[in-house]
């Protein structure tokens, strides 16, 4: 055991058995200098790397985004076909005037996985031709159109409010302002549920678009004789009753340029809710729809031509002109449901269900074809137009944005990115094992 | 990239301070080779700095080589446990018994211990400029000498050590 035990000494002592090789300033220079360009090229190559992939992700990865704001004019006339929005785009209440509105199913995240998908009221811009989901808390959509309206110049969209599970009863009708995202809830103050009933669904816009027509029971009774024909003041909440209770079945609610119109049987009845003056028409046929020229002279209506309601006979479309004269007129489709006017001598009317629609001069009596499309999705509820812009020309469906899946996990894309990563880590590891393994 | 005169800089340093660099590196790794390799290493990391290099580019190396120590014993140990494979014995073993026991006492030490005694009482630095090198706070190294000097009194019983041993300073 040596005598020093100075840990200082100790350790230089140590130190001499240091090897004493002679290193080569030059190559270590030179090993230094490639050493250093490799890293620099590895670094390079990977940034690279790590901006296309995200590069590649960002074009590839469709996520959810607000669609632009509808600014600019609203020029656009009815959509010749109705498309629905990206299932995952983001909803919103102020998607400006629309042309048409119509439901679809949105795509909604649950959890990390799962997604449910539930009917979303959707309108197409006036502006831009764009589907935007409209975003209206709490909605449920029934699959019956006539819970929806849309106002004759596509600001205003109405719908059901229901209670709870639809179909027992509404708390009222909620009316949307596309232009200001306002939503005002149409409500009898004493009645917190109203009920609704089979034949009180169909809701319609006065052709002003100041009026919301309803059916229902101002006294809270469920029978059918005890519902009133109600035009509620969207901007005041002021209701006034064109027609009170006491028949069995609701009206057929009609349109016109002003005032409330609709029909019972035979008869086609107007009233002004501003001075109360009331006008009454009478026609040879069972009515199932009518509709006055923008100018009021010319009352356009699709009958019965049979002598009963019932009757199994087609429906056929006849025109009333101001003096009286009625003419029938051929389309060459069983007609259904008039949709708006062009100008005062040209209406448009379409059949139920798929929309082969005619473009009818109620002068000459001639037609000319108008196909009204909608995606498969919203067939079970027919588009909803408003009916002014029938004026304009009508348009070809606007390309609509791409959307997806908020959750990038979802996209395969980033799925096979995350395999390749898992497999590549693997990889590098077995390699690196290798090779300690080798030095060892 | 470093210009020329930088690299006959570079080598003027190599030549002037490698056994300095190699006596360090041997007590830092207990191994002769390792000794090599380390200070290899150290001045091949060290190439794309020399340019920023001002006077004394000393700190820097020691730096770079006492960091490098540890890296290495970090990925040795892995190796030991993810390979099976046993230590890499002391096969250079100096000549004399003395030496044996202190080679042996400072393999025992933690690297950073290891590092710690060997940068105050081969080195001579201070404690600040310890803690500088290891990049850690100057209670840190202080902690650490205490621990390792203690460590050295257990393995090393007949070593001398001075009143302020715990702050690493010895008896002459």
């Amino acid at each position: 055991m040596s005598t020093d035990t100075d840990l200082r000494a100790r350790l230089r002592d140590l130190a001499d058995a240091a090897p004493h090789a002679g290193l080569a300033g030059d190559d270590l220079w030179r090993t230094g200098v490639r050493r250093q360009r490799l890293r620099r090229a590895v670094t390079v190559a990977g940034t690279a790397v790590a901006v296309a992939v995200v590069v590649g992700l960002t074009s590839v990865l469709r996520f959810p985004t607000a669609l632009p704001p509808t600014e600019g004019p609203a020029e656009l006339g009815i959509p010749r076909v109705v498309l629905p929005p990206d299932p995952w785009s983001e909803p919103t209440a102020t998607p400006g005037p629309l042309t048409a509105v119509s439901v679809a199913l949105r795509s909604e995240p649950v959890g990390l996985t799962e997604t449910r998908d539930p009917l979303q009221l959707f309108g197409i811009s006036a502006v831009d031709g764009v589907a935007r989901f409209l975003d209206v808390p709490g909605l449920q959509i029934n699959i019956n159109s006539d819970t929806v309206a849309i106002s004759p110049d596509g600001t205003r969209v109405a719908m059901f409010r229901w209670v709870g599970e639809e179909g027992a009863a509404i708390r009222g009708w909620d009316v949307l302002d596309t232009t200001t995202g306002e939503l005002t809830t149409l409500r009898v103050a004493d009645q917190p549920e109203i009920v609704a009933g089979v034949f009180g669904y169909q809701i319609a816009f006065t052709g002003d678009g100041r009026y919301l027509l309803t059916s229902f029971s101002l006294d809270g009774s469920d029978k059918d004789r005890a519902k009133s024909f109600v035009a509620w003041d969207v901007a005041t909440g002021e209701r006034y009753v064109a027609e009170g209770p006491g028949r069995r079945w609701a009206p057929g609610v009609a349109s016109g340029p002003n005032g409330v119109v609709w029909t019972r049987g035979r008869d086609v009845l107007t009233i002004d809710p501003v001075t109360g003056d009331r006008s009454e028409i009478s026609v040879p046929q069972q009515l199932v729809d009518a509709s006055f020229s923008p100018d009021g002279e010319t009352l356009a209506y699709i009958g019965d031509a049979g002598d009963r309601p019932s009757s199994r006979a087609p429906w056929q479309f006849h025109v009333r002109e101001a003096d009286g004269v009625i003419r029938t007129v051929d389309v060459g489709i069983e007609p259904g449901q008039i949709l708006g006017w062009q100008d005062a001598t040209h209406v448009v009317v379409s059949q139920n269900g798929p929309r082969q629609a005619r473009v009818v001069d109620v002068v000459s009596g001639d037609w000319e074809r108008l196909v009204l499309q909608q995606e498969a999705g919203a067939l079970m509820f027919p588009s909803r137009y408003a009916t002014d812009l029938f004026a304009r020309d009508t348009v070809g469906p606007a390309e609509q944005p791409d959307s997806g899946d908020p959750r990038p996990w979802m996209h395969q894309e980033v799925q096979w990115i995350g395999i390749g990563l898992l497999l590549g880590g693997v990889l590098q590891i077995w390699l690196v094992i290798r090779r300690r393994r080798a030095r060892a | 990239m470093p210009a020329r005169e930088d690299a006959a800089g570079f080598s003027e340093y190599v030549a002037a301070r490698q056994t300095a660099l190699l006596r360090t590196a041997y007590l830092l790794t207990g191994h002769r080779q390792d000794a090599e390799d380390l200070v290899q290493m150290t001045l091949v990391k060290v190439v794309p700095h020399w340019s920023k290099l001002h006077g004394d580019p000393d700190a820097y190396v020691r730096t770079v080589m006492v960091r490098e120590s540890v890296s290495r014993w970090r990925r040795r140990r892995w190796r030991e446990i993810v390979g099976a494979t046993a230590p890499e014995p002391v096969t250079d073993v100096p000549s004399s018994e003395t030496r044996l026991d202190l080679q042996r006492a400072l393999a025992a030490l933690a690297p950073k211990q290891r590092a710690v005694v060997v940068l105050r009482f081969l080195e001579d630095l201070s404690v600040a400029e310890t803690a500088q090198v290891l990049g850690v706070a100057e209670g840190t190294v202080k902690t650490q000498t205490r621990d390792a000097l203690a460590r050295l009194r257990q393995l090393l019983p007949d070593l001398r050590l001075g009143d302020e041993e715990p702050c690493g300073t010895l008896v002459p």
